[in-house]
């Protein structure tokens, strides 16, 4: 006995140095022999499996809430465009189309009245019928102030929600939220949603906005049964439940069977719903483990799709036996850095030894030397793994209102020299290190901030890198400090910071979305203090325009003036990898993607007979 | 006996009150809060939102409704601690902490105790048998595997398992708690640090007992050597290596956050790290106290443990 232990801890030991020299993240797994998927010319000649079961890798983290007005999260996000759908919706292209109404919302002549007539004879998934009213529900649950909705400040565009959410709750009005319960309810008889009959809802603006159709095609604005809303608590702080699969009623193309808590969500097709037939039996999302560990299971087989981790992309897009399986996906997402442009009312602004004493970043002239001074597909190639598209502009590639041809400040070394010298003359800057010199070592220390995370640290290091040898400011001049997240997104709005790192996700594929609350003065996701009443007064005029084309005119106006402001560093447009077995068939790749390839139209999706 | 283990559970009182004190004043010292996001949540929707969690009262009396609950003014129908109520989370909307504990820690538990019971049976043997072929290669056999498993951190010896097991051998599933299968992996993972710690204590201690008169009283005798081993050395020597299995035990039945976030396991582990990010106050509050509880009744049972090994040892 004692000898066989003996000979099995031996070999076990064999077996541990044999692995020891691997490291874990880069993985000996880059061996060919290490992958496995069915050959494509097997697969793709199957049929549909009528009980196909998709298994996939949600998050690694459990949905906050399927409540549709509260949902925040992309996680949260992901599983309700399974489960809830709402009048509008987007098609695999990201055209805005109807689903639950019949056409596209009818716009009054003064713009501030959409009418919009839902399908007859839809049904939940408990078989209530889908009626007017459920939206009209889900719309003053939305405004509700007390509810504290991050996405409340949606609703704000109509009429009487001034009254409702306050400017505490993000609209431009000088009013007060109201505090009770009765105050909300008094406030929501003069909200302007309503429903005349069973399928006709009509909205009031209380000035036009040609981009709220879209606002109609979020998660947030579904519609809500009795049965999982009841009426007598739209003005409560908390109603209805949406913790567990049992209290949900579904409105979408699925519905939840289960929820195993931080385990695996179970979808199932909701047999009442009246668009595109769902082709799979099943959907099994699994909750929780690592994101590697999710690549595992899918290079094991267990998994049918897998979005590929960052620093595997390189590994994946190597290995040859998955040729068939990767592929990648622009999304809808941008990543950059902010400048604090000081222009912010009430926000600070970091000290430097320029004239007026305001930081270095409040000076156009410096933002656009730093800018000048990034060759941003290398660092895209660096530290993104060469995934990603390079960014001059602010609305993402897919959304109207991109300008590929806006980059006024491409990469330039010896103009960005130039300017930077013209910054230093601008900054007014004296010889305070006393080396007989004026430059940008005169500047005093920068602050440089992010939140701790091994993905972020070598983008904040090339650009140090490449601002110091381009520029020659010393060593010391950056500080650079990273904090934790909570603590990070608690201090870049407050302007602690010169240079932050920032993101953008689109919410709904509209150039306001991307502009309008992030650049303008302050706006609530303005953390880089820009304020420019030019481009507030285009944001104002685009959100009035009744013309689509004459909107996107002026969101292309105003995001000039932001571009040749340098108000930010642009840097890359996100782009997913992701694997797909060849037996998954149909899987919608959207720019709107968060969490899997496909998920905002799931109903597309079809497993082959393999 | 009796009034021993009643006055060390009297202790714990104190204790677990100047632990929740720290804890809480730490946590609302922090910068940052719960409501902070990547997408900001307007003032008005924070507003509300401390309004519901109390986070708008006084920091004196949010500690004494985490004590009380509504006693204190806290929301309407809240218990507070002391009617083992740990509140609603910050995090997951209309769930409760104990809710979300009680789902996890059955599983947090499970794999606490298989690691536990494989930590015991493979580092204890292994540390014996070390000790008893000092110098000659078993020990050193046994002495690399303890070092290999002290010096590899959990996330890697986590990696190497499914790289091994799942990619490469297509054994065993890399992710979830769905079945005896999925436990394999986490258990192995979990245990490793700790089959290294216990046979390195067992063996130091062995090797202490070895050179004890008694035992050299015992060979003489001409007790069989196998007796000599089991009811003279190992006995004597396990004294120490209990005084470890308690917060070893604690340790792991309170949950690993890299284990159990790397392979998916739901347990309780995760929220250790995950309430701190959050700033999840609630649930920051119920898993501290919850593992100070935890590593403090084990203790008291280690002392009662001590007795039953250790005749000599009297409690007065």
């Amino acid at each position: 006995m004692t000898k066989r232990l003996v000979a099995l801890f031996g070999a076990a030991v064999i077996v541990l140095a044999a692995c020891q020299p691997a490291s874990p993240t880069t993985g000996p797994a880059a061996t060919p022999g290490a992958s496995q998927g069915a050959p494509a010319s097997q697969s793709t000649a199957g049929q549909i499996d009528p009980n196909g079961v998709l298994k996939e890798y949600l998050a690694d983290t459990d949905p906050t809430t399927m409540n549709p007005a509260a949902a925040q999260d992309s996680v949260s996000i992901a599983v309700q465009g399974a489960v809830y759908r709402g009048l509008m919706y987007y098609d695999k292209d990201l055209n805005l189309v109807p689903e639950m109404a019949q056409a596209a919302p009818q716009l009054s002549a003064d713009g501030k009245t959409l009418t919009v007539k839902v399908k007859d004879g839809l049904k939940y998934s408990d078989g209530n019928p889908i009626v007017a009213g459920d939206f009209v529900r889900a719309f003053k649950r939305l405004a509700n102030p007390l509810a504290a909705n991050p996405y409340g400040y949606e609703a704000c565009p109509i009429q009487g929600a001034d009254a409702l959410l306050g400017s505490e709750g993000g609209c431009a009005t000088d009013k007060h939220a109201p505090k009770d319960e009765a105050g909300v309810k008094a406030a929501l008889a003069n909200f302007g949603v309503a429903a005349p009959d069973d399928s006709t809802l009509v909205i009031t603006l209380a000035a036009p906005a040609l981009y709220y159709t879209s606002i109609l095609a979020m998660w947030l604005t579904v519609p809500e049964s009795t049965a999982m809303v009841p009426d007598d608590c739209i003005a409560a702080a908390q109603c209805g439940k949406f913790d567990e699969a049992a209290n949900l009623v579904a409105s979408g193309p699925f519905m939840m069977k289960d929820w195993t808590h931080n385990s695996q969500i179970t979808l199932v097709p909701n047999p009442n719903w009246a668009g595109d037939k769902a082709q799979l039996a099943e959907i099994d999302m699994m909750i929780g483990g690592d994101p590697e560990a999710a690549l595992a299971a899918y290079e094991a087989g267990s998994i049918d799709l897998v979005t590929v981790p960052g620093p595997d992309i390189l590994r994946i897009k190597a290995d040859t036996t998955k040729a068939n399986q990767y592929k990648e996906v622009p999304l809808a997402a941008i990543t950059y850095f902010d400048f604090n442009n000081c222009l912010n009312p009430g926000t600070s602004c970091p000290k430097n030894n320029t004239k007026d004493g305001k930081a270095a970043t409040s000076y156009k002239n410096f933002r656009i030397a730093m800018t000048e001074a990034i060759d941003k597909q290398d660092l895209i190639n660096v530290t993104f793994g060469g995934l990603g598209i390079p960014a001059y502009s602010q609305v993402m590639p897919g959304i109207p209102g991109y300008d590929q041809s806006l980059n006024p400040y491409p990469f330039n070394l010896d103009k960005a020299k130039t300017d930077m010298a013209q910054a230093v003359t601008d900054m007014g800057l004296t010889d305070s290190n006393k080396d007989g010199k004026v430059s940008v070592k005169d500047i005093g220390t920068i602050k440089f901030g992010y939140n701790c995370n091994a993905s972020h640290l070598p983008r904040v290091v090339y650009l140090e890198e490449h601002w110091r040898a381009a520029f020659g400011f010393d060593q010391s001049q950056f500080d650079i400090s990273c904090t934790d997240f909570s603590t990070f997104l608690t201090e870049r709005p407050q302007g602690v910071y010169e240079v932050a790192r920032d993101g953008w996700g689109a919410d709904f594929p509209n150039a306001v979305n991307q502009l309008d609350g992030l650049f303008t003065c302050g706006g609530g996701n303005n953390d880089n203090q820009y304020c420019n009443k030019t481009f507030d007064d285009l944001i104002k005029k685009a959100a009035g325009e009744t013309d689509a084309n004459a909107a996107i005119a002026d969101y292309q106006a105003a995001q000039k003036i932001l571009v040749e402001d340098a108000a930010v560093l642009w840097m890359r447009f996100g782009t997913a990898g992701y694997l797909i077995q060849p037996y998954v068939q149909g899987a919608a790749a959207t720019a709107i993607d968060s969490q899997n390839v496909g998920e905002r139209l799931p109903e597309t999706i079809a497993i082959l007979q393999h | 006996m009796v009034n021993f283990v009643i006055r060390r559970l009297l202790w714990l009182i104190p204790v677990l009150f100047v632990v929740s004190i720290v804890t809480f004043v730490l946590m609302h010292a922090v910068p940052g809060g719960p409501w902070a996001s990547e997408k900001h949540v307007s003032a008005g929707a924070q507003a509300a939102l401390n309004a519901r969690y109390s986070l708008d009262k006084p920091v004196v009396q949010q500690y004494l409704i985490w004590l009380f609950g509504d006693l204190a003014g806290g929301a309407p129908g809240s218990g507070g601690i002391l009617r083992l109520d740990f509140g609603p989370s910050y995090r997951y909307i209309g769930r409760t902490v104990n809710s979300i504990l009680l789902e996890g820690a059955p599983k947090t538990i499970q794999l606490g105790i298989q690691a536990f019971i494989l930590a015991v049976a493979a580092g204890i043997p292994l540390g014996i048998l070390a000790a008893l072929n000092h110098n000659k290669w078993p020990d050193y056999v046994a002495t690399g595997i303890s070092m290999l498993g002290i010096a590899t951190p959990s996330f890697v010896l986590a990696v190497l398992l499914i790289l091994v097991f799942s990619v490469w051998l297509k054994l065993l599933p890399p992710l979830g708690w769905k079945g005896p299968d999925t436990w394999v992996l986490p258990t192995i993972a979990l245990a490793g640090y700790q089959i290294a710690q216990i046979s390195r204590y067992t063996r130091a201690s062995m090797l202490e007992v070895t050179r004890k008169d008694y035992i050299r009283t015992a060979q003489s005798k001409g007790i069989v050597p196998r007796l000599v081993v089991v009811r003279h050395m190992v006995r004597n020597a396990l004294i120490p290596v209990v005084t470890i299995l308690g917060p070893i035990l604690a340790n792991l039945v309170t949950g690993s956050f890299i284990i159990e976030y790397f392979f998916g396991v739901p347990g309780i582990g995760r929220n250790f790290v995950v309430s701190i990010g959050n700033r999840d106050y609630a649930m920051i509050m119920a898993v501290t106290v919850i593992y100070a509880a935890t590593v403090a009744l084990l203790n008291v049972v280690v002392d009662v443990l001590y007795g039953y090994i250790d005749p000599r040892i009297r409690y007065s």
